[in-house]
């Protein structure tokens, strides 16, 4: 159980950091940015 | 209504349940229950992508309240800047009344509508939510704790009362809001998750929403999965 919990919260913190770092147009080398990158064609001068 | 000629239904027609004052957190052990139980690898799967689900819901909702928290604090900021900068014919203490007219009643105007909509329209929305949370979990229905008006309620009230700049955080309110999430999660349509429509299964999903309301609050993943387990230890009849 405490593991499953374990997901769902690190699950809720690191949509709420995509989500963030989205909001704020920033796209970074970190990990939100390397998921918001991911697929996209856009190269950054 | 007699539960008589209702076991064989799952979930029961009759709203029974919804009376009782303590939540029996014991296994099911009707037929219908025993035989939808054992579904082996596919109810696991299950079982695991709800918790996922719940951390989805929780990440959106506390990003939709830091988005309209930010939005109604910068807009009163802004609108107290604007009558600074425009009202150049007053002297004296008239400089700033009107700009502190402005901050002070946009303020009062969103407390006060928080408080209508807790007194109101959800008042299971009253209090921070983590006392009633672990009473909840212990097996003590608290009056409303779980429903869609408390969730609207703590969801916007928190938002205006926090830009109402009351001396207040939504870290225990994100909890509750998480717990509600939890419970709601079993009851999307066409997703499969009849069978945790349980007082059983709805104890452990609650509190891991609830967690993850807190983890999604701090940004601290393991520290909400320990709050999930100090949580639970007001009593030893259940335990992670």
């Amino acid at each position: 159980m405490l593991y499953k919990t374990f997901i769902s919260c690190s699950f809720a913190v690191v949509i709420l950091g995509i989500l963030q770092s989205a909001a704020d147009g920033f796209v970074g080398d970190g990990f939100a940015g390397s998921l918001l990158k991911f697929g996209s064609n856009t190269k950054q001068e | 209504m007699s539960p008589i000629g209702h076991t064989l239904v799952y979930p029961r027609r009759d709203n029974i349940y919804k009376k009782k004052e303590a939540l029996p957190y014991d296994e099911a052990h009707s037929n219908v229950w025993k035989r939808r139980k054992n579904q082996g690898l596919k109810d696991s799967f299950k079982g695991w992508f709800v918790y996922l689900l719940i951390g989805l819901i929780v990440g959106i909702i506390a990003f939709g309240m830091d988005q309209l928290e930010d939005f109604l604090v910068d807009h009163n900021c802004d609108l107290f800047q604007y009558i600074i900068d425009t009202e150049h014919g007053y002297t004296g203490y008239n400089q700033i009344l009107w700009p502190w007219m402005s901050y002070v009643g946009l303020c009062m105007v969103f407390g006060t509508l928080s408080s209508i909509m807790t007194t109101y329209y959800g008042p299971g929305a009253a209090g921070s939510g983590v006392a009633e949370m672990i009473g909840y979990l212990n097996g003590v229905n608290y009056p409303n704790f779980i429903g869609v008006n408390t969730l609207i309620t703590k969801i916007l009230g928190v938002v205006l009362a926090v830009s109402g700049r009351l001396c207040i955080g939504k870290e225990g309110p994100l909890g509750h809001i998480g717990s509600i999430v939890g419970v709601m999660v079993p009851y999307i349509p066409g997703m499969g998750f009849e069978h945790m429509r349980n007082d059983k299964v709805k104890r452990e999903l609650i509190a891991a929403g609830g967690s993850a309301g807190v983890a999604a609050a701090f940004g601290a993943p393991i520290g909400g999965a320990l709050f999930a387990y100090e949580m639970s230890k007001s009593t030893n009849f259940w335990t992670f």
